[in-house]
């Protein structure tokens, strides 16, 4: 009896299971059917996503936390190296806010050589040999800019929106605005390598004031791949199941003397958390992927790195995550000592990251998945076209620079092989289409298939949404 | 039964025999007016995109010029004429594009006729403003109750308010719960925890009248109580033991949360629990108590990344210590006047500014809270290690020295941990000024304006100070409307799950207006006469039939009421993530009652703390200290206790007034797998295998179980005991985590079935 409840259970109910298993396209019919409508926290009313049909299905976004140098990865600049050494000219840095430069520094030209890559001819640092074979694929931004020019407050920006933590993130507005797709994993995985997490902490993954049913879900390499999901030692399967089969009968059974629908989710959870725990561990283990696929990540299994954590996200997205999104900690490049210069120090990022970012464009094209699968990789800022040289020290190294730095899309309706926005010949400011952190997330939601003005939640008396009261989206980026 | 809870001043301030007066005639077909009728549909359904600076299409419909003006597409109404104005055309068809407002619904037909009218009537842009002072900023008033003759229901005024309302909507109120359940409910929610195998049975036993009374006074009297009440205070005072973003490294910050534990418990009143925390600095003759309280407010965030602009920081902080101020007394989002006068609710620009010069003006300090002789001792060790070290070379001098460093030290240590805390500490004795930032730009600096309280409220009461003390004691006036009502409906959400005012962090103009207001203004005027008690308000909210009630619902009511905003039913509805862990942790028995002290680390897995540029550590506690209340653990920001965090704890990073409560498979691998929950479930099993599975029953759910209830554990317990006797290797694993526990596969079997026991939904449910 209590089985068939379906038609009493409350919209909030629905609202709630769209977190896990029910995508919100089947439940906004199914809320259709009952005369109900999507709703806020307050019961307004709010339309979900899609608004359109979407070019891209799912997500993954590589996060390179502690923001890569543009200058010697994307934007190349031959007047740099004709006026290294030379003082910045004044109109440029008068008034401006650094985090470390003091006084008039000088111009830094890169240490390294470029190529124009692909068909395409973009041209890309020889850091990156493997992120070149794929520039028929990406749209190079080269004019991105944001409002903060530290770590923390910048990267909790590019993910939230805005730069004070509490809002939720990109993850999990669309996983609020779209629902899931898996029946098993949540919508919204989260991978973190390198020596630390990122800077802002888990707010950049953090659901704000979206139920926390939205926040990223962390797939750890070490440990439990997530919090909690391995069974104690010395309890078997056959014993879980006969516990949650007792659990069960118990919550049904009480719950035909209390009457209450959020008893029958809770069964539901359980219900599901029994098979991630199959899932997981089974996701988890890369050790069935080919040799080939191996080669083409750089990956081993069993081991924790960006690499790894590419295949993982390919695995991921093949399951139906919708949001997945890497976190590679390690690009501040400030050149305060040798290890961390622009030789050394980029050069270690870059053979975490270079063929493994590539890797997975090529592996998701060869899986006919690039067509609907949006990659994004970048950091939260740029860095200075000037040598920092904190307390005069000989290294070459960039401070953190908010006006100019670049990104790179592919797959799911971006158009390959294109470069969007221009800046100076120093790559200190940007003279063509620059695009905002809110133009870029606008984009992202557009792609895939919200209207970034349109999916609202109300807190504390406003609609909120990812690109607060700005964002446009940037067309040029576009198939 | 009912269980009658006397209160005495009720019948003394409340002659609940009186009818209340009825309400005026309603008016019929009023002329639409402008402020009464046109401008709230606008600030509900336009202004998101229509108003300020960045106004789409060029249309502002916050300001009379911008309507008068009209926006990109011409002039927005030709007075007189609906059909030919551009505002009717575009919210009732698409012919020149989307149907405003567009992406969202379609307005109601009665809006739609209301905007109608007052075109046709010639869109005059006055109103009386008579209705439009907005219901949260009129001084609330104490009416009486309608009573119903012979209706003994209705003998409380918190049930006959209650009653009014579900008459309207043609519902009645539930039966009484039963004793367990409701000795469970209210130990719950007056302490956090869950009551003993004892506690209910004393209930049970006593027949008397006063039976329950007695319960709800042991409640308000145990330590417990202000345990939970911090919990609930602390995600409002956004306390955290750590700084937050990139470095987040760790703060001492105890003392203050202890403080806020005492004053609770000794049922501070509310606006002295006000005063101390905004002004205690201030107060005459300060004592160390009142300045620790003070803390409240060095909450906030600390950027330590090496590139900050310092001076911005510090701006940061006051402008959330203007946000926090406004959310937590007066659940108006004075935050969103930073940039501009707030879109909806009567906030300017410079109000922001001038509260925030209120803390323009206060130094930031340490305080030591070690006494004097612990501070000698700790120069004298200073001393005697300098003393030490004036050579390096043995010599019988500094043998000696090492020998005086030594007992120093074996003094020194044997004294507790007293403690230091971020205090606040007046700097200049003139009005604090600041400068208004340009559309809340750091940089952009505007005109000077000094400290003042917002103009949409009642003026500071005088004689009071312009600075912070002046501020604590506005904000508890008693002219104030909100403050009372705030905090009277933020203690009705945690017994109802949904307070009288369902958006408890906004009553401005875009919350929602109660149905129940009669209800709430009842609660906070008497909350105000009666010396502003949270345990008086407690006994009025717990005591009353409509708390009483089963929460037992029919299929019937709940399609009506899902919510249950009509009251027609008890409370049910899952704990907080404290409650959850504290009740295992209780009722199997391993909960420690350690009241005070530094936070502490229980168990979380290997991995979870990981920031950058931190050699802090996670080091798990030994000893009672793993199992101490959750209101003691270390609440890392960037890192917060995984646990918690999957039962919508939040990082308290910046003032939480509401927690949303959801239910994920996140949350059953925790209470399955979590090795704190382990713990219990194998002390648990202790208790079922020494007293049997009814007492675990009991101990976990204060209720006896039914037959089919004890079946289905006896079997679980049959089960694992097969698989454990073949297998009596996996008993060991099973228990070896619990160190000191046995490996007899009787004990693992036992463990097993309080496992379940522990994660029924009726176990981390107040029903």
């Amino acid at each position: 009896m209590h089985d068939d409840r379906v038609r009493e259970i409350t919209r909030r109910h629905l609202l709630k299971m769209a977190g896990y298993g029910v995508g919100n396209l089947a439940l906004a019919s199914m809320l259709a059917e009952t005369g109900m409508a999507m709703g806020g926290a307050d019961g307004q009313l709010h339309p979900v996503g899609p608004h359109f049909a979407p070019k891209a299905k799912r997500v993954v976004f590589l996060f390179m936390a502690g923001a890569p140098s543009q200058l010697d990865l994307f934007d190349h600049k031959p007047m740099l190296n004709k006026h290294d050494g030379e003082p910045c000219p004044e109109e440029l840095v008068k008034g401006e806010r650094f985090a470390f430069i003091k006084g008039t520094p000088k111009l830094l030209g890169s240490p390294h050589t470029f190529t124009k890559s692909g068909q395409s001819g973009i041209e890309l640092g020889d850091y990156l040999p493997h992120t070149q074979k794929i520039a028929d694929e990406m749209c190079l931004v080269r004019s991105m800019h944001t409002d903060q020019f530290n770590h923390a407050p910048a990267q909790i920006f590019a993910n939230t929106g805005f730069q004070i933590p509490g809002r939720p993130s990109m993850g999990s507005w669309l996983t609020y605005g779209l629902g899931q797709e898996s029946k098993d994993l949540p919508g919204f995985v989260v991978l973190v390598s390198g020596q630390n997490n990122p800077d802002g902490g888990k707010s950049c993954w953090g659901s704000g004031f979206l139920p926390t049913q939205y926040q990223g879900v962390e797939f750890r390499s070490k440990g439990d791949p997530v919090l909690f999901v391995s069974d104690p030692a010395g309890l078997d399967r056959d014993l879980r199941r006969g516990q949650l089969d007792a659990i069960s009968a118990l919550n049904k059974a009480h719950n035909q003397l209390v009457n209450d629908p959020e008893i029958d989710t809770r069964i539901a959870s359980y219900e599901l958390a029994y098979r991630m725990q199959s899932s997981v561990p089974e996701l988890m283990d890369v050790s069935k992927e080919t040799p080939e696929t191996h080669a083409l990540y750089g990956t081993t299994p069993g081991q924790a790195s960006f690499a790894n954590n590419c295949l993982l996200a390919r695995r991921l997205l093949q399951r139906g995550v919708r949001f997945v999104q890497l976190y590679h900690w390690g690009w501040d490049q400030h050149g305060d000592s040798e290890s961390n210069d622009l030789t050394h120090g980029l050069g270690r990022q870059t053979q975490a990251t270079d063929q493994a970012s590539a890797a997975l464009v090529q592996d998701l094209k060869r899986l006919g998945m690039l067509e609907d699968t949006l990659v994004v990789w970048g950091g939260e800022f740029g860095r200075t076209p000037m040598n920092e040289g904190r307390n005069g020290v000989p290294f070459k190294g960039r401070d953190h620079h908010p006006r100019a730095y670049s990104v790179w899309l592919a797959g799911g309706g971006v158009k390959g092989g294109s470069v969007v926005g221009r800046t100076d010949d120093f790559g200190y400011n940007i003279v063509e289409d620059p695009v905002h952190v809110h133009d870029l997330n606008a984009t992202i939601l557009h792609l895939m298939g919200i209207d970034h003005t349109k999916l609202t939640y109300r807190s504390q008396g406003r609609d909120f949404r990812l690109t607060d009261v700005h964002g446009e989206v940037v067309s040029k980026m576009l198939r | 039964m009912r269980y009658g809870v006397a209160l005495t001043f009720v019948a003394a301030t409340v002659p609940w025999w009186v009818l209340a007066a009825g309400g005026g005639a309603q008016e019929k077909n009023p002329a639409p007016d402008y402020t009464r009728d046109i401008l709230p549909i606008f600030k509900t359904h336009c202004f998101s995109c229509h108003s300020g600076d960045s106004a789409r299409a060029d249309l502002r419909l916050d300001t009379k010029a911008g309507i008068e003006k009209g926006g990109a597409s011409g002039p927005l109404v030709k007075p007189g004429d609906p059909k030919a104005s551009l505002l009717y055309r575009r919210i009732t068809s698409d012919v020149d594009g989307a149907v405003m407002p567009m992406g969202f619904a379609p307005l109601s037909k009665e809006k739609i006729d209301a905007i109608a009218a007052w075109i046709a009537a010639g869109a005059k842009l006055t109103g009386s403003g008579a209705a439009s002072k907005h219901w949260a900023y009129e001084k609330p008033v104490k009416t009486k109750p309608r009573v119903i003759p012979h209706d003994w229901w209705a003998y409380y005024p918190i049930d006959a308010l209650t009653q009014e309302v579900q008459l309207k909507h043609g519902v009645r109120h539930s039966p009484w719960a039963d004793k367990t359940t409701l000795i469970r409910r209210v130990t719950f929610d007056l302490t956090g925890l869950p009551p003993t195998a004892d506690e209910v049975q004393n209930f049970l036993n006593d027949n008397s009248r006063s039976a329950y009374e007695k319960v709800i006074d042991r409640l308000l009297a145990s330590p417990a109580y202000g345990e939970r009440m911090a919990a609930w205070w602390l995600d409002l005072a956004r306390y955290a033991d750590s700084n937050g973003y990139e470095k987040d490294a760790n703060r001492t910050m105890w003392p203050y949360r202890d403080w806020v534990i005492n004053a609770f418990n000794k049922d501070m009143p509310f606006d002295q629990f006000t005063v101390e925390q905004i002004a205690g600095d201030l107060l005459p003759a300060a004592t160390r108590d009142q300045i620790v309280a003070t803390g409240f407010h060095r909450n906030t965030m600390i950027n330590e990344e090496g590139g900050v602009d310092q001076g911005e920081q510090r701006w940061l902080t006051l402008v959330d210590r203007v946000s926090t101020t406004g959310t937590v007394w007066l659940a108006t989002t004075i935050g969103c006047a930073q940039c501009h006068d707030h879109k909806y609710d009567p906030v300017t620009n410079d109000d922001f500014y001038r509260m925030l010069a209120f803390w323009e003006s206060a130094e930031e300090p340490t305080l030591d809270l070690a006494p004097q002789v612990v501070k000698d001792l700790r120069a004298q060790l200073a001393a005697a290690t300098g003393e030490r070290d004036k050579t390096k070379e043995k010599t019988p001098e500094r043998d000696a020295a090492q020998k005086r460093v030594d007992d120093i030290y074996k003094t020194l240590v044997a004294y507790p941990d007293y403690g230091t805390t971020l205090v606040m500490k007046e700097k200049v004795w003139e009005t604090p000024k600041t400068n208004v930032r340009i559309k809340g730009t750091y940089l952009a600096v505007g005109k000077p304006v000094t400290a003042e309280t917002p103009g949409f409220l009642p003026p500071r009461p005088k004689p009071t100070p312009v600075n912070r003390l002046g501020l604590a004691r506005w904000l508890v006036s008693k002219d104030n409307p909100l403050t009372a009502r705030v905090t009277v409906n933020r203690i009705w959400e945690q017994a109802f799950g949904v307070g009288l005012v369902k958006t408890s962090d906004d009553f401005g103009t875009q919350g929602e207006r109660p149905e129940q207001q009669r209800l709430l203004d009842w609660l906070a005027v008497t909350f105000m006469e009666e010396g502003w008690s949270f345990k008086k308000l407690w006994k009025w909210i717990v005591g009353s039939g409509t708390y009483q009630q089963s929460s037992v619902c029919s299929t019937e009511l709940r399609e009506k009421d899902p919510e249950n905003r009509l009251l027609a039913r008890g409370p049910r509805f899952r704990l907080s993530a404290e409650a959850i862990r504290d009740n295992a942790l209780a009722v199997s028995g391993l909960l420690s009652r350690k009241v005070g002290g530094p936070s502490v680390m229980p168990d979380q897995p290997p991995g979870v703390w990981k920031t950058p540029y931190s050699g802090e550590a996670w080091n798990t506690s030994q000893g009672e200290d793993r199992y101490r209340r959750s209101v003691y653990t270390w609440w890392k920001r960037s890192s917060t206790y995984p646990a918690f965090m999957t039962f919508d704890a939040t990082s308290r990073e910046t003032c939480t007034a509401k927690r949303v409560r959801t239910n994920t498979p996140l949350q059953a691998l925790v209470l399955l797998n979590d090795d704190q929950m382990l713990a219990a479930a194998v002390r648990l099993g202790q208790v079922m295998k020494q007293k049997g599975i009814e007492r675990g029953f009991v101990q976990v759910l204060a209720r006896q179980p039914n037959s089919a209830e004890t079946r289905a554990l006896v079997k679980v317990y049959q089960d694992a005991m097969a698989r454990y006797l073949a297998k009596p290797e996996q008993a060991t694993k099973f228990l070896g985590r619990e160190k000191g526990s046995s490996a007899d596969p009787v004990d693992a079997a036992w463990a097993v079935t309080a496992q379940v026991l522990l994660n029924l939904d009726e176990t981390i449910t107040k029903e």
